[in-house]
Formats: C-alpha cells, structure tokens, sequence
C-alpha cells in the first residue's frame, strides 16, 4: 500500500518575479500549479496510492476565484474514478480562503475538522489518519499536543500544519516540537507549512514534503510530493517526488577576471546550460547574479538593459525553455575606494560621503526624498515581499547606495576616453 | 613627489634615453611628429603604475625587454631610482633588473589610482576644451564648475545629464507612455482583470443554491408524479370492474330463483343413459344365447361314427404306403429280373478272357469272379513300383555329375596360387598414395610410420603463441598506419591551416595593435593641433569600438585553437609513432623465439617443420598413414581366412556328392526285389515287364466291374419279392381283426376298404369335440350377461337415490336443475377470476365495497383532474432538471481555466517589471540626488580659497582684461553663478557660460591651476603632466599662461609637452631662469637626443 503526502500546493498562486519578454516561454510556465496538481493526481494514480494526504495551503488566502477549487474539484473526482481517498486539513491560508470554506468537494475528500482533533479510520488500507485544521488565519497553540491516541493495530498518521519551533521565513503557527510528535506514538507526521523540503525524523518519520511548484526565484531546486510505502503495516519507503512544471533557479556568476561583457555572457551561458540539464526537461525560470569585481563592471553597469536583453537572448539558446526572471549586476568595479576616499579633491569628497552616507540613516532618509515622486505612487504589490521597494527602509536604501556608488565613482575618477596622454 | 630622471631604457623608438628633470621650474618638452612624444608621456604614467597589457611601444622591443625607469624625488627628500618592465608581477625592479617592493613608490603617490592620476593631474588640449566646454553646459553653474574643476578629467556635466534623461527616460509622475509608468498601469489593469475573471463567491453560492433549490423541486414533482399515477390506476382499475361487479349480482339473483338444488355430478345424466342402455343391451345377449345352446346340443346329437376305429390308428400306420408299395412291385419285378441275366452272361465272357480256364466259375451266381482271382492291393502296388525305376535312375545321373563337378572344382582350387582381392590391393594403394603425399620426409615407409611426431596439443600450442604474436604484429602494423594517417592529416591540416593564411597568435595582435596605437597617438597630436581634436577622439572610440568588436569575433573563431590543436596531435603523432617502432622491435624478437621453439619440436622426427597450421595438416596425413597401414594389413588377414573356408566348404560338396550316388544305387537294387514280389502277387504266371505288369491291372479292374453289376441287380429282385409278401400278410391280419366283414375281399382291395373307414371314423371324433367347446362358452356368457343386466338395475337405484326421487322421470327433471344450478355457478366463478386478475392483489371485498361506495361519473372526473396535473407536474420535473443541467454547467464554467490566474500572472509580470524599473530608476535617481548634494556641499567648502586663487590666475592669464572671478546670483533665480567680473566700464560682469570660448578655456585653467595647488597642499604634490594645452592659445595668452605654470611649477612639477617650436620660444621669454627644455629629435626607431636648454 501506498500513501501521497502533499502540503501548500497555494492552487493558482502566479509564478512572481517573471516580466514577460519577447521570447520568454510563456506557455511552458502558464498554470504551472494546476499542472502540477494534474502530476500529483497522475502521481497517485501511477502509483495505485490508497490515499492522498493534503496538509494544508491548497489555496492562496487572498485567492478568490472560485474557479480553482471547482479545478481542485475536478481533479479529486479523478481521485474518486480510481477509489483513491483523500484526506486534507485547512493550513493558515485556508482558514482565510472562502474557497475552501464553501467548496463542495466528491465522496472521496474527507476534511479534518477545525474544532477539535478528529481521527479518520481508513480500514482497507489500515490506517488512522489524526488531524486538526485550522480555525483561524493565525493559530498559536501546539495543536499536536491534544491530538488522539494511536489506534492499535493501525498505521497512524498525524497531519499538521505547523512551523514546528521555528522555520525561516515562515510565520510561527501551531508551534510544536519534535519531543511532542514523538510522543503521540504516531508512525508518520505529515507536516505542511514549510515550502522547503525537509525530513526532521525517522523514528517516527516526520516530513515536511516542501511545497508542489516553486513560486519564486527564492524557492529554488525540484518541488513535489513525498511518496510514503508501507508494507505489513510498516513504512518501507519514504521517496521525494518531483512534481513540479517550472523549475526556479539561482545562477550566480562569478564576473572576476572577465574583461568584457562578453566574457561575462560566456560564463552565464555555461551557468545556465548546467540548470537546465538540472531541470530534467522543465521550464527553467533563473534569476542571474553577477557578482566579483571586474573590469567588465564599466560595460554591465554603462547600459544595464542592453546586457539584460543580451542574457535573455543567449537564454533562449541555451536550450529547453528557460525564463530569465531578474538579471541583477551585482560586480564591482575594480576600484581602489580606500585610496578615492583618502583624496583631498572633489572625488575624494564624493567617495568619503558615499561612504559616510551607509552609517547616517536621517542622511539616508532624507536623500530618499528625492524618491518621493515614485513612492507615492507605488501600490502594495511593489513595496511587499523580498524584492519590495521599501524606500523608508534604511537597510534597504544603503543597498541602493552601494549601487550608486559602482555607478557614479567609477565614472568621475577616470578621465574621458581621448583626454589621456 | 617629483621626477629627477625619466629613462626610456627600451621603450617604444627609444632605447637608452634619459629625461634629467631634476631642475626646478617648468620643464617643456619638446617633440616634433613622430619624435616620440607620446611615447615619452606613456612612458611617464607607464613607469609610476606599470605598462599596460595591450601596449603600442612594444614595436622596437619585445615584451619582456622593456624597461622605463625613474628617479623620483618624495617630499621628505626620499630618492627611489626604479626600473619598471612589463609582466604581471613584481615589475618594479632596481637599476640591476631585481625585482624590488613597491610600497615607497605607492607612498609617494599618496594612493591616487592611475586612472585618478591621469583625471587629476593630466590635461590635454582636449580635456581642456571639454573642461570650458562643460563651463557652457553646466549654465555657468558655481558649484558644478568648481567641482568639474576639483575632478579634473571626469565628466561631471555628462555623467548628471545622463542620469537625468536616465530616470526622465523611466518614469515622471505626470507621464503614461514611460517604461514605469506604463507597467503600472497594466499592473492595475492586470489586478481588475484578475478580480474580472475571478468567479466570486456570491456566484459560485448563488449557482450552488440554485442548484439545490432545483433539485427538490425535482424530487417533489418526481414524487407527486408518482401518486398520481398510482391513484390513476387504481382509478382506471375501479372503473373496468363495476360492470364485473353487476354482472355477479344478476347470476346470484338467477340462482336464488332455482331455489334448494341438488347438485349432481356433472356426468350424472349420462351416468344414467348408459346404465339404461347396457340393462337393455344385457336383455338381449340372454335371449340370444339361450336359443345357440339349444341348437348346439342338436347339432352333438348328429355324429354316430364309432370311436373304437378311430383308436386303431397305431396299428394301421403306414399300411396305406406299404399297399402302393406292393403294387408298384409288382409291376417292376418281371423287368428286373430280364436285365439280371443280361449283365451274368457278359461277366463270364470277360473272366474267360483274362484268365482263360481259371474263369470257369466267373458265371456262378454265388461268388464274385473278384473275390476268388484279383488282388486289387497287389494291382495297387505295382501300379506303385511302376514309376520308380525312372525316378531313381535320374537320381543317379545327377548324384554322379555333382560328385564330378565337385571334384573337378577341389581340384582346381588346389591347383590355383593364393592372390590378393581388389580390397587389400586398393588399401594397399592408397597406402603408398598416402605415403607420397606426406611430404617433407624422405624415408621409406615404415620408417616414415615410426616417425616419433609432436602431439596436435603441442602444435596448438605453438599455433596459438605464433598467431597472438601474428595478430599482435597485424594490429601494431595498422595501429602504425593509423598513425601514419593521423599524422598525414594533421600535417595536411597544418598545411592547409598554414597555407591559407599564417594563423595569428596572441602576441601577433597585441604587437599589431600596439604599432597601430603608437601610429595612431602621434598622429593624432598632430590633428589635434590641425583643431581637428574632437573628429580624431570620434575616430578613436570608432576604433575602439570596431577593436572591440574584432575581438568578440576574434573569441568566436576557433581557427587559432584549431592550430594550437593540430600541434599538439603532430606532437602526440610522434609519440605514438615512436611507440609503435618499439612495439614492432620487442614483437619481432618474441617471435623469433617462438619459431626456434617450435623447430625444436620437429628435431626428433628430423623434419623441418612449416607452419603449425600447415603442421596440423601433416599431421593429420601421417596419422591416416599410419591408419591405412592398419586397415591394409587388417584385409589380408580377412582374405587368408577366408580362402581356407573355401577350400573346406569344397571338400564337404565332394564328399556329399559321392554319398547320395550310393544311397541312389542302394534304391535301384531294393526296388527290384519288391517289383518281382508284386508281379508275382498279381497271380499272373511268368515274370512281367512294366508294361505288360500295367495292362494286367487294367484288365482285372473292368472285370471287377462287371461281376459287381450282377451281384447288385440280383440282390433287387430277391428284396422286392420279399416285400410284397411281407404287404400282403400284414393287410391280411389287420382285416380279419378290425373288419371281418371285408375278409372276402382280395387281401390288398380289403385293406384299401379298412384304410377308407378309418379316415371316417377319426373326421366324427374331432367335430364332436369343437361342438363340446361351443356349448361351454356360450354357457359361459350367458352368466356374464345376466349379472352385467343385475349391476345396472343397482346402478339406477342408486342414482334415483342421490337425487332423491322414487322414479327415472323424477331423475331426469332433477338433473334439469342440477345443470342449470352449475351454469350460473360457473359463471360467477368466471366474472369472480376477471375480477380478482384486474384487482392485482386486493382484497376483492374492499374493491366490492368501493365499487358499491362509488359512482362513475365521479370516477371520470377524478381521471380527468389527474391527467391534467400529470400534464403539469411532467413540465415542472422536465424544467427543474434543465435547470439543474443548466446550473451544473454554468458552476462548471465558473473555472474559465486558470484565466483569473492567469490574469494574475500578468500582474506578477507587471510587478516584476514595475520593480526593476523602479529600482533602476531609484538608483538613478539617488545618483542624481546625492551629486547634486555633494556639489553643493563641494561648493560651499571650496568656494572661498579655490575661486580666490583662480580669480588670480584669470587675471593673470587675461593680462588683466578681467579682473578676475566670483560668485554671483543668476538673474531672477538664486541658482549661484560663477562671473567672469571685470570694470563695468568695460562691459561689466559676464556669467562664464556666456564667455566667449577662448575665454571659458582660461576660466577652466585657472580654476584646474587653483584646485591642482589646493590638491597639492593638502596632500602632497605629483607632477602635472600638460600636454599641448597652449595650441588654441594666441601668443601673448600663451606666453600670460607659460607664466601662470612657471608659478605653479615652484609648488609642484609641472611637465608640458608639445609638438610646437613656437610655445618653446613663448616659454624661453615668458619665465628666462625657470624653464628646461628638453627636445625628442630623430626619427622614430632612432636613439633620441636630448637637447637641453636652461
């Protein structure tokens, strides 16, 4: 027997980051999460797994559109065709989706309840499946810690959405600890909530199968379901399963001794060729850092756009279908900044109040001002999440400022092409 | 810092030049075209921070030989006299060539960068043009010029005016088509369509309710439908059985009228007809009977024939046979005894023949002539014997010539020599063919069959070391011609690489482009001082740019890896050439050894062996050598044993021969004595030959014949005599005791009458005994047909009794109404079964009831209510489930497939768009931002000792035309300006954008002159380096300027170089006593000469 074991699928959550361009492979990345609940589906069904445990997120929160839990529907009466059952919880997400508050659901999806832990026996396969979702977008209570006793003579199976104590990047909900799951007695945890793949323990097995498609340029490598083997009442097997439709990579290129842009397109070029053989025939979508001091910096930082247009384009060289969604330059040009700052002319001057602006935050700030045009005018979208504009942010300003200064000293303390001896 | 000495020990055209500039005051530097004055100022910057990778003064000198090198003087009175040459490394050398630590010369340039070096304390004519032209651009501004001026060569004006048109280019709040604004715009367009294309919940629960609400409504109709369609049944059913139920009361009316009826069994009328019919029938048969037994007896009475004749049957059996027997008889015998004499007389004639007297008693009827004179066994065994003598004569004949042939042939075999067959000659022969065709051995045969020869093991063995080292050698020779192949074709491709064009090398382009640019730099001076300096520095980035491009394609032509490639495989073909010779030699000898080793095996047998493959072969013709020897000598051992079987299987014949002649012989003699017996048996007198022997037999045979014939008729008329006697007596006594009568009858006419009346007698006996038979059986019917007659009266009785009357009348009306009774009854029944078959299980009571209860009118109405709701209840079920249908599509088609997903994709796009813009446009915009701060901020600082010291060298080098400059306010804005002021007499102040353009160049020097002597003290002075600033100078604002820098020239070095006699002779009368004047002359390549001129 064989059981899937899925968690925030966040059904219909675009891909982010991914500016459309001439040439970007548009196609292969449209419903890239309906598709890869389409591979979940097949996934069970190739498998002949008896049940599909969903522990929690299957929708966005904010997500309105009632058109994907009817997709959600559909795909779980397959399920249903082949007599595959279905168990999942609300993760914090649901809880503030009105999609899943109204959607009918087929025969074979059974929800845990929001109320109070509830057991699920599943004779023919053999297993109890316990569980409790949540009732609220915000829940703080170890929820594990009341959950029911093992039924004897079961293969028991805890689902959780939960941060357990503490993930990076992930809000604190349903806080618990290994020693907690541990001792309910249960065979296998399965947990939702973190979007990383990551097995904490295998005695008993406690999985967070990772989130079924990337969504972002910091979810990175193969995403899918775990694919759980029992045998005599015991778990046998425990395998990852990429299911993901676009794969997210991070390519950084190391630009230190390349002359020219040129070289610097070499290198990402050879980059890129290695995640996409990685990719295993996916959508690639890769955000490419340029990074190291080099004598390249004056061409990449001369005209950002034309390098930009010139990574997406060996891109679609590279072979299979590859999005580049950001191209940050990060390089450095190869400048002696000590040596500026400790000039007595007017560069010097400029180098020691670049330098001197990263420590003033009210100098910072009021140097952002000059932002204010823009800032006003941002919506939400812009100022949210890791790549959000935050132009009150001193932190983020003086990453500004590190930019401006590979863009303005360079330039000032050289002399003009043609006005050297 | 300064410069003591410049030395170009190997650089560009120099080689052992040396610049002594260790004298105070301004040194000009004087190098016609091609002189090698850029070369000089190259090597200048070259010998502080190193020779460049790409350099054009490599043409006279290789690479690695060149050197420049320096005495340098620090501000604490420190010497460092350094080599510099070109590498990576450690360049810095001492004047012996040894690499020295770099920190001193790195101190003395007080950590100003090359680049920084070359903004800040180089000036040529064309940045100085650029410096006064950005004095116009910047709109006179104070601060931007005194900043352009404390920077040097960097380009302010240009690097602020691009990042304004930078972020003008993104984005303005006012704009719609700009790249930012735009995307913000389809962000919010994407953000509506994604809340357009969502499928809210208030749809979603508005079709899902909806869907509920009809399908109750189908599940009422469904419902409502169903009872009335039981009720219309039940209905339907009603009114079909109310003529049933009327119909039942008029037959129980009917059978009330019949009042108290007996009711009889069905067949009760016929029952009675037929015990009617058979009293009758029974009546008849009596009478009748009665009146045929009387007959009968009558008929009994009639026969009067006497048994007693009838019993003499035994005793008259056969008698009327015998008595035709004795008639017949009599008629034959008279014939009979005519022909018994005939065949007597011929018998006795016969006998008296053959044997002449002794027949004298062939006639007597007493005794056969046979009998007494022929012995038919002696006639039996002579016939015997009479074949004999013939048989055993051939016998003899052919006894005596086998007995001849065979010894005839004994004896010829004796006689004939012993010879070898066709087998042993042919093995024999193939022997000594075999023999022939061995080969490589000259001994005889049996020597050649002793031959001690290695075994077939031992040849393999050494077959298979000779052919591992055979196809060990095979693969070297090809892998020596693939070699030799590969080898071909890389020198063919090295040919044809060779051939087409000699393939550049690294160096070869850096040596082509450091002559280019080393052609290229003088020339330009010379443009430059043609005022032809901007077109030449557009030339210059077009080459640069086209040098740029050359090298991405260079980058793509694989031409020099391919060269690079081809050596390597020459040097690898060498290799394994070299390789394979060894291989070769090491082969050779192993399989010298071999052979020898495989000769050694043949010594034995003295032969010299060839291959072992073609040794196997040999082998294998001495090993059938050897074999048919064997089978050879195997023959003849089979022909002598077989020649001996013959020689005995002769003798044997001979022998065999000569014992059947004697036995044949023996036969002849015992047939004789046995023939002279049975001749003499015959009774014939005298000896017999065969022949005659044979015909006596013949005669005695029909002899016998005859008298045989005789006996026989004889003995036929004493029998028939004998019988007929016989017949008569027995007729006689059967007379005389059964009839008497007839005794005077003739005996046989009596028993003929006797026979008659007995046949008589025995007819009488048999008839009276079937009338007997007769009576018997009609007695017995009678019986029957009087108790069938008594059974049938009881039969009526009891009928008249079950229907309880007295007579047969009374019967039959009783039946009458029995019948009538039972045809309502069934009728009853009938309608009842209809009646129960159409109620479908109820109760037929409670149907009764509700028939009785029930009118048919109210029946119709009721039906013709249910059919109009079924009508409409139809059309509810029929819409409901359309709109089910309707309503489960229009939830399917709520999910338009992911297309508010996709709308909100879109909108990521439009964000991720929005955000590199804007980033891009931030930075761009805090660039801007924090410049124009700085400017200010530079302003503010400097303005006070920075514009003091250059309003001084304007006046200077205006000869006092201005009197010098300051800060002012732009008309109407409060934007500070930098004024060029003088005497309002004299025009009054001008802002300096506003300056004519010769003007705006001084304005620029002078305040580069001030900021140059605050640079240096603050941080310690490096040479300035000038490099033919003076050429748009006329004479007396070149000569106010010469003077200007022989000022500066007591603060720090100051270098100018130029191409022109003409600014050497201004300087000569500007500043007599502080001016060197060096002079690069010759041609290019040529040892240069200084000329120096104090």
């Amino acid at each position: 027997m064989k059981f899937v074991h899925a968690a925030d699928i966040h059904l219909d959550s675009p891909l982010r980051g991914l500016d459309k361009y001439p040439g970007a492979p548009s196609d292969a990345m449209r419903a890239a999460s309906r598709r890869a609940l389409e591979n979940l589906v097949e996934l069970c069904l190739d498998e002949a797994a008896g049940l599909l445990i969903i522990a929690g997120d299957l929708y966005d929160g904010t997500w309105k559109d009632h058109g994907t839990g009817l997709f959600f529907a559909t795909q779980m009466a397959r399920l249903n065709e082949a007599n595959v059952k279905v168990v999942l919880l609300r993760g914090n997400h649901d809880a503030a989706s009105q999609i899943a508050r109204n959607l009918r659901l087929p025969g074979n999806v059974h929800e845990l309840l929001v109320k109070r832990p509830e057991t699920v026996i599943y004779d023919d396969l053999g297993m109890a499946v316990h569980g409790q979702g949540f009732a609220t977008r915000a829940v703080t209570d170890d929820l594990a810690a009341s959950y029911p006793e093992p039924v004897e003579g079961l293969l028991n199976v805890g689902v959780l959405h939960t941060s357990m104590d503490g993930r990076e990047g992930h809000e604190p909900y349903a806080p618990t600890t290994k020693a907690t799951l541990a001792a309910r007695g249960y065979d296998y945890w399965a947990l939702g909530h973190v979007h990383k793949r990551e097995v904490l323990s295998r005695a008993p097995w406690v999985v967070y199968p990772g989130n079924l498609q990337g969504r972002h340029a910091k979810e990175t490598g193969p995403k899918g379901a775990t694919l759980v083997t029992v045998d005599g009442g015991r778990i046998t097997a425990v395998e990852a399963r990429a299911l993901d439709v676009v794969r997210w990579a991070a390519v950084t290129v190391d630009a230190a001794g390349c002359g020219a842009d040129g070289d610097v397109l070499d290198r990402v070029r050879d980059a890129l060729g290695r995640e996409v053989a990685g990719a295993e025939g996916r959508a690639l979508a890769a955000r490419v850092t340029i990074e190291g001091e080099s004598a390249a910096h004056a061409a990449l930082a001369a005209d950002p756009e034309r390098f930009v247009a010139d990574v997406r384009a060996l891109a679609a060289d590279v072979g299979g279908d590859v999005w580049i969604e950001k191209v940050r330059v990060r390089t450095r040009a190869p400048l002696d900044l000590a040596g500026l700052r400790a000039q007595p002319d007017a560069i010097g001057e400029l180098a020691r109040a670049l330098d001197e602006l990263r420590r003033d935050e009210a100098g910072l700030l009021s140097l952002a001002e000059a932002l204010d045009d823009l800032k006003k005018k941002l919506p939400p979208e812009l100022r949210e999440g890791g790549d959000g504009l935050r132009f009150d942010d001193p932190a983020y300003l003086r990453a500004l400022v590190d930019d401006v200064e590979q863009m303005v000293l360079p330039r000032l303390a050289r002399a003009e092409p043609g006005d050297r001896a | 810092m300064r410069f003591l000495e410049l030395r170009l020990i190997a650089f560009g055209g120099f080689e052992g030049l040396t610049l002594d500039l260790s004298a105070p005051g301004l040194h000009v530097v004087l190098g016609r075209n091609e002189a090698g004055k850029s070369t000089t100022l190259r090597a200048l910057t070259h010998v502080l921070y190193g020779v460049p990778e790409r350099t054009p003064d490599a043409y006279r000198f290789p690479m690695a030989n060149l050197r420049i090198g320096a005495r340098l003087l620090g501000e604490d009175g420190t010497v460092l006299d350094v080599v510099r040459k070109k590498g990576r490394t450690k360049t810095l050398l001492d004047r012996d060539d040894r690499p020295i630590d770099d920190a001193p010369l790195r101190k003395m340039l007080h950590g100003v960068s090359e680049e920084l070096y070359a903004s800040s304390f180089g000036l040529t004519h064309a940045a100085l043009q650029r410096g006064a032209q950005a004095l116009l651009d910047g709109g006179g501004d104070l601060g931007e010029s005194l900043f352009q001026a404390g920077l040097g060569g960097g380009a302010l004006h240009a690097l602020l005016g691009e990042l304004a048109a930078e972020a003008e280019r993104i984005y303005s709040p006012t704009a719609r088509n700009k790249p930012l604004n735009e995307a913000l715009r389809v962000l919010g367009e994407a953000k509506k369509s994604t809340a357009d294309r969502s499928a809210s919940h208030e749809s979603y629960q508005a079709q899902v309710e909806h869907i509920a609400a009809q399908r109750a409504r189908k599940t009422a109709a469904a419902e409502e439908r169903s009872a009335l369609l039981l009720e219309q049944k039940r209905l339907q059913r009603l009114k079909g059985m109310l003529p049933l139920f009327a119909k039942r009361g008029e037959l129980a009316a009917r059978r009330a009228q019949l009042g108290s009826v007996v009711v009889l069994p069905e067949d009760a009328p016929r029952d009675r007809a037929d015990a009617l019919r058979a009293h009758a029938d029974a009546e008849a048969a009596i009478t009748r009977l009665t009146r045929e037994i009387d007959e009968t007896t009558a008929r009994r009475a009639a026969l009067t024939a006497p048994d007693a004749l009838a019993d003499a049957a035994a005793e008259l059996e056969g008698l009327p046979g015998e008595l035709a027997l004795h008639q017949k008889n009599a008629q034959e015998l008279p014939r009979l005894r005519a022909s018994l004499e005939v065949d007597e007389a011929a018998a006795r004639d016969l006998a008296r023949a053959t044997f002449g007297e002794a027949a004298r008693d062939a006639g007597d009827a007493d005794a056969s002539p046979l009998a007494v004179r022929v012995d038919t066994k002696a006639a039996a065994r002579v016939r015997s014997l009479a074949s004999e003598p013939k048989r055993i004569q051939a016998l003899l004949r052919d006894a005596g010539r086998a007995l001849d042939d065979a010894t005839a042939l004994l004896t010829a075999f004796d006689a004939a020599p012993a010879a070898d067959s066709d087998r042993v000659r042919g093995l024999v022969q193939r022997l000594e063919r075999r023999w022939k065709g061995l080969g490589l051995v000259s001994t005889d045969l049996s020597a050649t069959l002793a031959l001690a020869v290695p075994t077939a093991a031992t040849v393999d063995k050494h077959e298979r070391a000779l052919g591992a080292l055979a196809e060990e050698a095979r693969r070297g020779a090809e892998e020596r011609a693939r070699v030799e192949a590969q080898g071909a074709e890389v020198a063919r491709a090295l040919d044809a690489l060779r051939r087409a064009a000699a393939v550049p090398t690294e160096a070869d382009l850096a040596a082509a482009r450091a002559r280019r640019d080393g052609l290229w730099a003088e020339l330009r001076a010379d443009l430059a001082a043609a005022d032809a300096g901007g077109r030449a520095a557009d030339l210059e980035r077009a080459i640069a740019l086209a040098d740029d491009v050359a090298d991405r394609l260079r980058r793509e032509a694989a031409r020099v890896t391919r060269l690079a490639e081809l050596l390597a495989d020459e040097a690898a073909m060498k290799d394994a050439r070299a390789r394979a010779a060894a291989a070769r030699a090491s082969l050779e000898a192993r399989e010298a050894e071999a052979l020898r080793a495989w000769n050694a095996e043949w010594a034995h047998a003295g032969i010299a062996p060839l291959t072992p493959a073609e040794m196997r072969a040999w082998l294998e013709r001495h090993a059938k050598l050897v074999e048919a020897e064997a089978e050879a000598e195997d023959a003849r051992a089979d022909a002598r044993r077989e020649r001996a079987a013959e020689r005995e299987r002769l003798e044997q014949a001979v022998q065999q021969h000569a014992r059947e002649r004697a036995r044949c012989e023996k036969d002849l003699a015992e047939w004789q004595a046995q023939w002279a017996l049975a001749v003499r048996k015959l009774g014939v007198a005298g000896d017999l030959g065969v022949d005659e022997a044979l015909q006596v037999v013949e005669d005695l045979a029909a002899l016998g014949h005859r008298a045989q014939a005789a006996h026989a008729q004889r003995a036929r008329v004493a029998a028939a005599t004998a019988e007929n006697a016989r017949i008569e007596a027995r007729a006689r006594e059967l007379t005389l005791r059964l009839a008497p009568d007839l005794a005077a009858l003739p005996t046989t006419e009596a028993g003929q009458q006797l026979v008659r009346r007995f046949d008589l007698a025995r007819q009488e006996r048999a008839r009276r005994a079937e009338l007997d038979g007769q009576l018997e059986d009609k007695r017995e019917s009678l019986g029957e047909q009087v108790a069938r007659r008594d059974a049938c009266s009881k039969r009526l009785a009891a009928l008249m009794t079950t229907a309880g009357v007295a007579s047969l009348e009374g019967l039959v009306a009783a039946e009458k109404r029995s019948a009538d009774a039972r045809a309502l009854d069934a009728d009853d029944a009938r309608v009842a079964d209809v009646l129960l078959a159409k109620a479908d299980g109820a109760p037929l009571g409670e149907l009764a009831a509700a028939a009785e209860a029930t009118r048919p009118e109210a029946i119709d109405a009721r039906l013709d209510e249910i059919e109009a709701r079924l009508t409409q209840v139809d059309d509810d079920l029929t819409d409901a489930s359309v709109q089910v249908d309707r309503s489960e599509r229009g939830l399917a088609a709520l999910d338009r497939d992911g297309a508010a997903a996709a709308a909100a994709g879109d909108a990521q796009a439009a964000v991720a768009r929005a955000q590199a813009l804007a980033e891009r446009w931030a930075r761009v915009r805090l660039a801007e931002a924090l410049l124009a701060r700085e400017i200010l901020r530079y302003r503010d600082r400097n303005q006070g000792p920075v514009l003091g010291r250059a309003s001084e060298v304007f006046r200077t080098l205006t000869r006092g035309a201005w009197e010098g400059l300051r800060a002012g306010l732009d008309d109407g804005a409060d934007r500070p300006l930098l004024l060029a002021s003088r005497a309002k007499s004299a025009g009054g102040d001008v802002a300096t954008h506003l300056l004519s353009e010769g003007t705006r160049d001084q304005v620029y020097l002078a305040l580069r002159v001030a900021s140059l002597e605050r640079h240096a003290a603050a941080a310690g002075p490096l040479p300035v380096v000038l490099d033919d600033i003076l050429i748009q100078f006329d004479d007396e604002r070149a000569r106010a300027a010469l003077e200007v820098l022989a000022e500066l020239a007591g603060k720090l070095q100051v270098l100018l170089f130029t191409h022109h006699q003409r600014i050497v002779d201004l300087a000569r009368a500007a500043c007599p006593g502080a001016l060197a004047v060096h002079e690069l002359g010759g041609k290019p390549g040529a040892a240069a000469q200084l000329v120096l001129t104090t």
